[in-house]
């Protein structure tokens, strides 16, 4: 290359003191030189200000945003390279692998048309396409064509996905192609499989996503009464359905086969959450939806999405925000602060949620169930103020917060109506202080150090594990005492582990042993047996017992919210998904 | 900066080195491991080059693909990093130039690439209109941007190889395949011009930092005299 002649090429030669100023700046000049710029400054106000100018201005090239590849970029290099392989074993003209833009094996240039038009292999000859095996080795679908969009964001807007298209010897054999599965094909075509879709659809990809988590008023149609679509629409579909690879259309009959084995209301969340992905898809600039749709493996594809949406979030951020972000240099303090971030708003969202779910009740100031009735409260307090121990100011099991928060929302219900903050109060309590059936046998109930069998005990403090101050801190508390002392002793590895709270039926109290009357009919002989091992067993029989009746929908008394627990999570629930502690 | 056969062995114990020997011995996880490495840098180079974060990343596999090309003629002489810039460097001056020559027609749709008009270049101040004080982050590292691509091509490299990759003169001259005494020249001329496109916006000492928000001098002016 030109080398020498950069002076004239790029204007007159510099100003000899600003070069030197310059070189010094960059610590580039020699300890003479340096002494001589340093004099001249020291007398030279002028000279300051020009190298302070300098210093600064190029400083301020830190305010550039950093740039960083998209999370792609490696799968996208390293799927070029046997493309230049194959083109120099060929001999021919060196292929230039990642070609300007518009040379680009890309989506088809203008997917401007509404209509759907799969483009056949009738396009110019194209830079080698089987340059790409991770792509085709992963039967991702990779082809040209165009979609319209289906669905309830049905725009005039085109979707142009990659597809593999399918050689032309393989057409034959056509198989009967359901109609459900061609009206899906644009959203399906971007997916791999029921749990690939599944995971689209948690809270960390879409599943917070408003069309997915709450807006049930938007109706998409993807059953079968599904906007019946132009023919020619209907056609264009299945030409390019049946130019995917036979294992690629095996995938996607399938991945219609589970999502509508699915019952309705989670089908419907699927779909959604897979619409909400496409057209998030579609609207990825051309190189990052490449990346998303070329990644080798539905996991690593899943990752791409990962990152893109975290990116995504972190951009979205108000710029005050982002700002305390980049002043972090300690990463772990960064992802500490956005995670801090990200728990605050999944606690917003969720009572957003369970606001809109509501919406209708707080509209018509109704009091939503069991509130709707004063027996129905009443049971509630009642039942409140007796497991989380609401009057007992030594021993309540709540935090002094807890406990501030559930007066509070008492009083406003009692005051103001405000039932459903009061329900959603008293759920979560019960969530975060779960509790157990209460024995018939008072000396059962270990609560203090004095309760515990006289072995225990000796263990104990013979190990020296007893935590004496932690103990007794929970002193008077019941389960929490016992669940504390037991697990202390299981590190003893005590055998036999004393039983320290009611382990079988007999020792429940006869309410609990009425629901079980209830329960037991409706178990299946493995869930009984798995229940009678068991046996002696605390705290896991109880345990055990109470997942069961919540199973089969029976509360138990004293312990669950009265009621059938899953009208319970259905009210106060925000999704009905939420993880249990 | 060449370095002499004495310390060929010290070049054997440099990773870099012996990861695109590696390559260079058909490895095949060890490209992969390579545009790990180096991808960072090399696209963040090639974008405060072009401009475009697409056409950036466009160059940076163009590189890359080269590199793979070219891998057996690799000897481990300088620095990797430098015989990969030097890579980076002819192609990002060939596009730049090949940009210049072939005016754009602006077929494609694109909102925000280095051919487009960017959204955000009519917010920056002119010189006639100058900028308070109060430039958000976004504005300023428009304007930023727009210096530099004040620069002309070679000026912009010796720029960005210099702050961005903390490259000294002899290894930027060995990437531009110029002597030190051009670089040296290359990089004042830059510098001028940078000086000159941002000196509304530099901030003397005493003054607050651009970026944050600060009282317009009428503010200023009432401040203390809130009324009681």
């Amino acid at each position: 290359m030109s080398s020498e002649n950069t002076e004239f090429e790029d204007g007159p030669p510099p100003d000899p003191f600003e070069a030197e100023l310059v070189a010094y700046l960059d610590g580039e000049v020699d300890v003479v030189a340096a002494r001589k710029v340093e004099a001249r400054l020291a007398n030279d106000p002028e000279a300051r200000a020009r190298a302070d100018a300098l210093k600064k201005s190029f400083d301020m090239l830190d305010y550039l945003p950093k740039p960083e590849p998209s999370p792609s970029f490696t799968t996208r290099t390293l799927d070029l390279v046997p493309a230049i392989k194959a083109a120099t074993a060929s001999g021919s003209a060196p292929v230039r692998p990642a070609v300007p833009r518009a040379a680009k094996p890309a989506p088809a240039p203008t997917p401007s048309t509404s209509m759907p038009v799969a483009i056949l292999d009738e396009e110019p000859p194209r830079p080698p396409r089987r340059g790409r095996p991770l792509l085709r080795a992963a039967g991702v679908c990779v082809a040209v064509a165009v979609f319209a969009v289906v669905g309830y964001f049905a725009t005039a807007a085109a979707r142009p996905f990659l597809f593999h298209i399918r050689d032309k010897e393989h057409d034959e054999g056509k198989v009967e192609v359901d109609a459900r599965v061609i009206e899906h094909l644009p959203l399906f075509a971007v997916a791999d499989d029921i749990s690939f879709v599944q995971e689209l659809a948690e809270p960390k990809l879409f599943g917070d996503e408003p069309a997915v988590a709450y807006d049930t008023n938007l109706k998409i149609p993807h059953g079968d009464a599904a906007d019946k679509s132009s023919g020619k629409h209907t056609e264009g579909l299945t030409k390019a359905f049946r130019m995917l690879p036979s294992a690629r259309q095996a995938e996607i009959v399938k991945l219609d086969h589970d999502l509508y084995a699915k019952e309705p209301r989670e089908r419907d969340r699927l779909f959604r959450a897979l619409e909400v992905y496409a057209l998030w898809l579609e609207r990825l600039p051309d190189a990052e939806r490449r990346g998303v749709l070329a990644a080798a493996t539905p996991a690593l594809r899943l990752g791409i999405i990962h990152s893109l949406r975290e990116q995504q979030w972190m951009d979205a951020l108000p710029p005050p925000l982002r700002q305390k972000v980049a002043a972090l240099t300690n990463p772990k303090e960064k992802a500490e602060l956005i995670q801090q971030w990200k728990d605050d708003e999944a606690v917003r969202r969720e009572r957003l949620a369970f606001v809109r779910q509501h919406a209708e009740a707080f509209a018509a100031n109704k009091s939503p169930w069991p509130f709707d009735t004063d027996a129905g409260r009443k049971e509630v307090i009642e039942f409140a103020r007796a497991t989380f121990r609401i009057d007992d100011n030594k021993h309540g099991r709540l935090s002094a917060e807890e406990h501030a928060e559930y007066k509070r929302t008492l009083a406003a219900a009692e005051r103001d109506g405000t039932w459903v903050w009061y329900g959603l109060t008293v759920y979560e309590l019960n969530r975060a202080h779960p509790y157990l059936p209460e024995p018939a046998e008072p000396k059962l109930m270990i609560a203090e150090t004095t309760d515990l069998p006289p072995d225990a005990v000796a263990r104990l403090v013979a190990k020296k594990v007893v935590m004496p101050a932690r103990l007794r801190a929970l002193g008077g508390r019941w389960p929490e005492f016992a669940l504390e002392a037991q697990r202390e002793l299981a590190l003893t590895k005590i055998n036999p582990m004393p039983q320290l709270g009611p382990a079988r039926l007999t020792d429940f109290k006869e309410p609990v042993r009425a629901c079980a009357k209830e329960l037991f009919p409706k178990m299946t002989s493995d869930e009984k047996a798995a229940l009678a091992r068991l046996e002696g067993k605390w705290p896991e029989y109880p345990r055990e017992f109470v997942k069961y009746a919540a199973k089969y929908d029976l509360p138990v008394p004293g312990v669950s919210l009265p009621g059938p627990p899953k009208k319970w999570d259905a009210t106060y629930g925000a999704r009905g998904t939420r993880p249990t502690n | 900066m060449s370095i002499g056969h004495t310390s060929s062995q010290m070049a054997l114990r440099d990773p870099d080195i012996r990861l695109m020997l590696r390559v260079r011995d058909d490895d095949a996880a060890a490209f992969g491991e390579l545009v790990e490495r180096f991808q960072h840098r090399l696209v963040a180079v090639m974008h405060h080059l072009v401009g475009s974060a697409d056409e950036a990343e466009d160059l940076a596999q163009e590189v890359f693909l080269r590199v793979y090309r070219t891998r057996k003629k690799y000897t481990p002489k300088a620095k990797f990093s430098t015989w990969l810039f030097t890579i980076a460097n002819n192609l990002a001056l060939n596009s730049l130039r090949d940009r210049k020559r072939r005016p754009v027609l602006p077929l494609e749709v694109r909102d925000s690439g280095p051919l487009g008009t960017r959204p955000t270049e009519s917010l920056a101040p002119t010189r006639d209109n100058p900028p308070a004080h109060n430039l958000q982050q976004q504005e300023l590292a428009d304007i930023i941007r727009t210096a530099l691509d004040g620069l002309n091509e070679r000026q912009r490299m010796a720029i960005v190889l210099n702050k961005f990759e903390d490259m000294n003169y002899a290894d930027i001259a060995d990437v531009m395949g110029l002597s030190t005494k051009a670089v040296k020249s290359l990089l004042s001329r830059a510098r001028s011009k940078l000086r000159d496109a941002l000196q509304d916006y530099i901030y003397m000492d005493g003054e607050a930092p651009p970026g944050e928000d600060v009282c317009t001098e009428t503010d200023s002016g009432d401040a203390g005299a809130e009324p009681i």
